[in-house]
């Protein structure tokens, strides 16, 4: 396990996946070299800001899994560049019951560089997501796909954008963002944007912002679930596909455990 | 012994009375037949019994075992037995069905199930229902077929294993030799557990696979006819024509009337 240190570059990976504990604030800085494909798992224990600075080197994929464990608010600052031919696999799961605010942004600065985005947030304070997938160079692909619960106390907002730079012909930028709410109280605000600047792309957006369907709750109450017992079920289900990003099948029973906990303890 | 009793059962949805006065007793290991043309508030009944928000009673009661139904909140009512095989089954996506099917049983047992037994048990059920094994795996009725969603259905009654089985067209969208395994996996159940049925279908095929005891025909929110299998024949023979005929009665006319639909649009800004 390594620990985060300032300005630590150029780690070498030797292992399945690698895991990164952050217990302090700083940076996080990475540019794997020596690996045609790797696997990074960050977990957040305990910091309060961080800056992390992540390339992507040429013909490389690299799977990075940042997972927040944090028992404070947290602020970061994220930064990834991807490569020529590179694939950013880029996942964030917060499931904690602390107030975050994310700001993300990747720059496909090379042709056929790719970065695929996902999140699972479970929202039970102030969590706000900024994310930017910007196609910087032709032949470029942006994916995002957000998914939020909402509980009682929460406040979610993600502002999603894919941008594709003039001159970055045959881009592709494409996002969908959902958030689940449990009341009508709650709050959740999706802003998805698109900012094309090139006329040779393609480009979508989705939205969903809802609460439980009555339907799939009576269905579920239906078989003897309690309506608490069914929205942790819902909320796992919407959730846990975030467990099976990194291939390895002892973090993916953590993680599993992790959730499954989390979201039994909150909802 | 287990007793639904529905006693004087008034039912309205948003201010408009579909149910006006049910009087129905079921008691275990008795097969109920409820037949009647559609829209006339067969899946009224059945919802209402199992408690969907939707269903307003304003009048009467309903009773299982003595206890006072409408006082139960709807997953007290499965925990006490009843059970409803929908018509059309909910898709639940990212809950896989077993998942779905243990966190059933858990909730109704002091301690968790254990994982071999319910595995063995599952497994067991989908094999006598020739379902493909890996849809223990899916997402719940998410990407089913309609058959698969029936048999699915069927799957969640034996393994929950009911007093009282409230069955809604659960026969539709069946193949003959589906509806044949269907209807010997409800009768094996009904068999060993004496439980009692509720029945709705349109089909005196399904009927005489579950050999109903009790047969009654339900229009403009009553019950007009009560009888018992020769009452199924004669419906699948002649229709409800004569029924009108012999009560006087008016057939409901079912008005479909397409709802508005917006196509939304989008929210990107074109500029100018």
């Amino acid at each position: 396990m390594f620990k985060l240190q300032n300005e630590c570059e150029n780690i070498i990976i030797n292992e399945d996946y690698l895991e990164l504990e952050v217990d302090v604030d700083g940076h996080l800085d990475l540019n794997i070299t020596n690996k045609k494909s790797c696997n990074v798992f960050v977990k957040i224990k305990k910091a309060r800001s961080i800056y992390v600075s992540i390339e992507v080197m040429e013909n490389t994929q690299c799977t990075y899994l940042i997972y927040n464990d944090n028992n404070a608010p947290l602020i970061t600052n994220e930064l990834y560049k991807v490569k020529k031919g590179a694939i950013l696999n880029l996942a964030a799961c917060d499931i904690n019951q602390q107030k975050c605010k994310r700001h993300i942004k990747v720059d496909l600065i090379e042709e056929f560089a790719v970065c695929n985005f996902k999140s699972a947030v479970l929202c039970n304070d102030e969590m706000h997501y900024q994310i930017a997938i910007n196609s910087c160079y032709a032949n470029t692909t942006g994916m995002m796909e957000n998914y939020g619960v909402v509980l009682e106390n929460g406040k979610y907002y993600m502002d999603a954008t894919g941008k594709i730079d003039k001159g970055a012909h045959g881009s592709k930028s494409h996002q969908a963002s959902h958030a689940l709410c449990f009341a009508h109280k709650q709050q959740a605000t999706i802003l998805p944007q698109l900012l094309i600047d090139e006329n040779d792309v393609e480009a979508s957006h989705a939205t969903t912002v809802g609460s439980i369907d009555d339907n799939q709750l009576f269905y579920m109450q239906s078989r003897g679930l309690s309506a608490k017992e069914a929205g942790a079920l819902l909320t796992l289900g919407y959730l846990s596909f975030i467990k099976d990003i990194i291939p390895n099948s002892q973090l993916q029973e953590y993680l599993d455990q992790e959730i499954e906990s989390k979201v039994n303890s909150i909802c | 012994m287990s007793i639904l009793k529905i006693e004087n059962l008034h039912v309205a949805i948003d201010d408009k009375e579909i149910l006006k006065g049910i009087d129905l007793e079921i008691k275990e290991n008795e097969i109920h037949a409820l037949m009647g043309p559609n829209g006339n508030g067969k899946s009224t009944l059945l919802q209402t019994i199992m408690g969907h928000p939707k269903y307003i009673v304003t009048q009467g009661s309903i009773t299982f075992d003595g206890n006072d139904v409408l006082k139960m909140t709807v997953d007290e009512r499965s925990k006490a037995g009843l059970f409803l095989a929908m018509q059309y089954p909910l898709e639940i996506p990212g809950v896989t069905n077993s998942d779905f099917l243990r966190a059933a049983l858990n909730a109704r047992s002091e301690k968790p199930v254990s994982l071999f037994k319910f595995i063995k048990e599952m497994e067991k059920n989908i094999a006598e229902l020739q379902m493909k094994p890996d849809l223990a795996h899916r997402f719940l009725n998410e990407g089913f077929s309609g058959g698969e969603k029936k048999r699915n259905e069927i799957l969640q009654m034996r393994m929950l294993k009911p007093s009282l089985a409230l069955l809604d067209e659960i026969d539709s969208g069946l193949d003959v030799d589906a509806l044949k395994i269907v209807a010997n996996a409800i009768r094996s159940l009904q068999e060993e557990t004496k439980m009692g049925l509720i029945v709705v279908s349109h089909y005196e095929r399904f009927y005489d696979s579950i050999k109903p005891t009790h047969a009654h025909v339900l229009i403009d929110g009553k019950i007009v006819m009560n009888g018992g299998q020769e009452l199924v024949a004669k419906i699948d023979n002649e229709g409800y024509d004569w029924l009108y005929k012999q009560l006087n009665i008016k057939p409901i006319v079912q008005t479909n009337i397409q709802p508005t639909i917006s196509l939304g649009s989008c929210g990107a800004n074109r500029g100018k």
